[in-house]
């Protein structure tokens, strides 16, 4: 079955994302101090995407798209589960325990929004307006809000974007694109407050980093040093001191990049990028290609959710925006960003057909 | 119920869009790489240095200060283990164990020293506990040597030094030869680098540069005669200077009183008042000032000889006093009598004062100031000890600053070297080992091998010269040195006493409190011929020079610095 289809998946894509998980994996084994624990382990829970895609591409398109929204239904649940009965980590209820595993729903909602909007729209047509649209931005607030109240503002800003992304594509009047600006814009202040203190104190940080270096302005610092450190060709691999000595907190996580940064220098990061665009922008045009309003949605939700991800992560360590905790895709240790973002390439694979032509019409 | 679709027109919609979109993404990807170009290019040698900043962590690591040795080779400062004993808290037990090795109260600081046998012996009793030992600076002939030594204390640049031994602080000099060649005894700084990590744990230790010790210091002191000297100035204040003229090396330089400099950094506090009315700390030889009085008689002779003022016949008649004119006040001779019909050489044997009144005002202050210029008074000796004195010459600027009026008087009293000509017990020597030397200065030195001879300065007529001399040996033989006695060598010197109050009555000086009778002085040169060894005694208030200095002169001898 897999064989018989092999001609329609990317290799390109495919190529591009293999090479990101190779350097991945390179920078947590120097991460984690040149031992192959932390590798192994991302690589085991990374298999499970495999699985996971090898089922994909035996199921066809309509069934995914016909499974998106009842999956949707069931991320909320989650999330509603997470919200009474999530475990705890540094003030935010996050964390689902299901004994074996720990993971974050709300990694599963940057999924199946986008894939049950795309149904959703999908089935009313483009461009969308009236009762589907009302519909489309209820679906898009519910998961925000619920994340939200995590709290976790990062994520539940990529999964407003996310959503708007698919609402824009998808052919959203200017007037209602216009008026949400204008509002947006409006309510600042008042949203300002209903932040928490500690949402506040990393906006604060961000424009007035010299006042509290200590406490909320440390993380950051250490991490420009790793990097403005690292130079045009980087310490070299395994010769980052403000990593290797223990300078940055979360190095193998959310401050991963400063790895990359510190040994590999300006020219890793320029090759990192240009991995993170290719393979968001591989995607834009995978999905451009689809005559099928739901396979181009997903492909260019999932694509821009992809780069946005990477874009918040490395704008966040290199001091550009508040501390958010949002993981690197494919370079962050901790399995749910990991197989999330390894499931939602897959589902780009699946559904960006090389050549749509030789697909027929439903 | 499926709505009829225009395919073409909804991906017309989608394509305008997702450029906008891919342009978005483009536009903060470049502000993104902008950001990681700012910080890895433009301001990398800042977060360079900050990095390094961040894990290193430098010191400057030093070596031992070096030993100073003597003449000799024998040690005159040197790192040594001490032993001592917290007295603050003994019980009547530990006394009556402390007995047992000969120590009783009253201690004399809160922190006495013990003789490692002491040491070894408490160390197995209860009161080890207050026992302690530590490696210090230690001076072998302590107050005999701590004016020219000097000592060491805490410097404050030692936060970021270390040592070898964690237990030495690091210490620079404070005064004496431990200060003015301190950048020498501290030898070769090295420097080490450790790496930290971010809980501030050392992760590595790089040593960029090994310290080195300098070689000890040697003196010109002959640290025996150094004991010696100051051995004689036991309970009195003074200082006395032996010098070598046909280098400018000092054998020895003993000031009294003195203080110990190895227990100075403790004991600084408890100095009495008694004592330190005395000024211990006060190195007489090169910062007390005193009026040369009769020494500087040979000086102005020779000058004089040589300017033709005078010859060695000029006579002048000693009535006893020197009157400018009948209304002026007389100026006494020492012996009130006079000595009669005075030549130089009298003059300068009996150390008759009116013949040098006659001469003063004869030629004048300006012929005196000048005088005394060529054997360079008031001119520092610039010896390698820190805070030498200036003395004081009265040359017309001098007098210019300080009188409205320059009275006759005062001329001719400083025929006498009394008035305000003050000079250092070093620059007396200085001026005998110009005339020693017939005017070939050596730079006078404590420490070997710095210094070259300088040329000649001066030169005088051999038969005025030699007159001077005889006059001086005469002083050893027949005149006011006469008590010297007999010696197997022979002596040029000459003695001084310089008036400390003015009395019109002789008789009254029995009466006059210590500190208001007069300093005596001496100074001589051995064997005429061929001199090596000058030396200089000054005793404050005590008529003692000529035994200290026949003392001296004896040692010298024995120990074949005079042949």
């Amino acid at each position: 079955m897999f064989s018989s289809r092999q001609g329609n998946i990317d290799l390109t894509l495919l190529g591009l994302i293999t090479i990101g998980v190779f350097i991945g994996i390179i920078l947590l084994f120097s991460a984690n101090h040149f031992e192959w624990a932390l590798p192994l382990k991302q690589l085991t829970k990374g298999s499970l995407a495999i699985i996971f895609f090898g089922a994909l591409a035996m199921t066809d398109d309509r069934t995914i798209r016909d499974s998106s929204f009842p999956l949707f239904i069931f991320s909320l649940i989650l999330l509603l589960i997470v919200l009474y009965y999530g475990d705890t980590t540094k003030g935010a209820q996050r964390w689902l325990n299901l004994g074996i595993v720990k993971f974050e729903p709300s990694e599963l909602v940057k999924i199946t929004l986008p894939l049950s909007l795309a149904s959703h729209i999908h089935k009313h047509g483009i461009p969308i307006q009236g009762w589907p649209l009302i519909t489309a931005i209820t679906m898009l607030l519910v998961p925000f809000f619920l994340v939200l109240k995590q709290p976790d503002l990062g994520t539940a800003l990529i999964i407003l974007f996310i959503g708007s992304i698919t609402l824009f594509i998808a052919g959203l009047s200017r007037k209602i694109i216009l008026i949400t600006i204008i509002a947006t814009f409006a309510t600042i202040p008042i949203l300002w407050h209903q932040l928490h203190a500690y949402q506040q104190q990393r906006i604060i940080t961000l424009f007035s980093e010299n006042e509290d270096l200590k406490h909320h302005g440390y993380h950051i610092h250490q991490s420009k040093i790793a990097i403005g450190s690292g130079g045009l060709w980087g310490k070299g691999y395994g010769n980052g001191e403000q990593v290797q000595l223990g300078y940055i907190p979360e190095h193998k996580t959310d401050f991963i990049f400063t790895v990359l940064s510190e040994e590999f220098g300006f020219f890793g990061n320029i090759v990192w990028l240009m991995v993170i665009l290719s393979i968001g922008f591989r995607s834009i045009y995978l999905g451009y290609k689809q005559p099928q309003v739901f396979n181009k949605l997903v492909c260019i939700a999932l694509g821009c959710g992809f780069m946005l991800n990477a874009w918040i992560n490395m704008a966040m360590v290199s001091g550009i925006i508040p501390v958010v905790g949002v993981p690197l895709p494919l370079l962050s240790y901790g399995g749910t960003s990991f197989v999330a973002t390894l499931v939602s390439l897959s589902i780009i694979l699946k559904l960006g057909h090389v050549n749509p032509k030789r697909q027929h019409l439903w | 119920m499926q709505k009829l679709r225009n395919h073409r027109k909804e991906s017309q919609i989608t394509l305008y869009r997702l450029l906008l979109i891919s342009g978005f993404f483009a536009l903060i990807f470049c502000g993104l790489t902008y950001r990681i170009y700012r910080l890895q290019i433009t301001q990398f040698s800042h977060y360079a240095k900050l990095a390094k900043n961040n894990n290193k962590q430098s010191f400057t690591l030093m070596p031992y200060r070096a030993d100073i040795i003597d003449r000799y080779a024998l040690p005159m400062a040197l790192y040594r283990t001490t032993f001592a004993l917290d007295t603050q808290s003994l019980s009547s037990d530990h006394l009556a164990l402390l007995k047992n090795i000969a120590i009783a109260p009253p201690f004399s600081d809160k922190r006495i020293y013990l003789l490692p046998s002491q040491y070894a012996f408490l160390t197995s009793t209860s009161i080890h506990q207050y026992l302690s030992s530590m490696t210090k600076r230690h001076y072998p002939i302590g107050h005999a040597s701590a004016h020219i030594i000097g000592y060491v204390g805490h410097d404050k640049a030692s936060e970021s030094c270390e040592l070898p031994d964690s237990n030495i602080p690091f210490q620079s000099g404070k005064s004496g030869i431990e200060k003015h060649h301190n950048s020498y005894l501290k030898g070769q700084a090295g420097s080490k680098h450790n790496t930290l990590n971010a809980k501030r744990e050392i992760v590595s230790e790089n040593i960029a540069q090994q310290p080195s010790r300098a070689m000890p210091l040697q003196l010109t002191i002959d640290s025996k005669l150094q004991s010696y000297a100051f051995d004689q100035l036991a309970s009195l204040t003074g200082s006395v200077l032996v010098i070598d003229p046909q280098s400018g090396e000092v054998l020895a330089a003993a000031s009294s009183p003195s203080y110990n400099p190895n227990t100075i950094d403790l004991s600084s506090k408890r100095v009495s008042n008694t004592e330190r009315s005395q000024k211990p700390m006060f190195t007489r030889f090169t910062q007390a000032l005193y009026p040369p009085a009769s020494i500087v008689k040979p000086f102005i002779g020779l000058c004089a000889l040589e300017d033709g003022h005078i010859t060695s016949e000029t006579i002048i008649n000693d009535s006893g006093s020197f009157k400018l004119n009948d209304k002026s006040r007389a100026f006494h001779n020492y012996n009130r009598n006079g000595h009669g019909e005075v030549n130089l050489n009298k003059a300068i044997q009996l150390s008759n004062d009116t013949y040098f009144y006659h001469l003063a005002h004869n030629i004048g202050i300006d012929n005196i100031v000048s005088y005394l210029k060529q054997f360079k008074f008031g001119e520092k000796t610039h010896i390698d000890l820190p805070y030498e004195a200036q003395g004081v010459l009265p040359t017309k600027q001098y007098r210019k600053k300080h009188y409205k009026k320059w009275y006759d008087g005062q001329t001719i009293i400083s025929g006498i070297g009394q008035g305000d000509i003050l000079a250092t017990p070093l620059q007396l020597a200085r001026a005998v080992m110009l005339l020693a030397n017939n005017g070939y200065d050596y730079p006078l030195h404590m420490t070997k091998g710095y210094y070259l001879p300088m040329p000649s300065s001066m030169q005088f007529s051999k038969h005025h010269r030699d007159t001077i001399i005889a006059a001086m040996e005469d002083v050893a033989l027949s005149g006011t040195a006469r008590s010297i006695g007999k010696k197997t060598y022979t002596l040029a010197a000459k003695t001084g006493s310089a008036q400390v109050a003015t009395l019109e009555n002789k008789s009254d000086y029995q009466h006059l409190p210590k500190h208001q009778k007069d300093h005596h002085l001496f100074v001589g040169f051995a064997p005429v011929d061929h001199p090596s060894i000058v030396i200089v005694v000054v005793i404050e208030h005590q008529h003692e020079a000529l035994r200290v200095a026949q003392n001296i002169l004896d040692w010298c001898h024995k120990h074949n610095y005079i042949l």
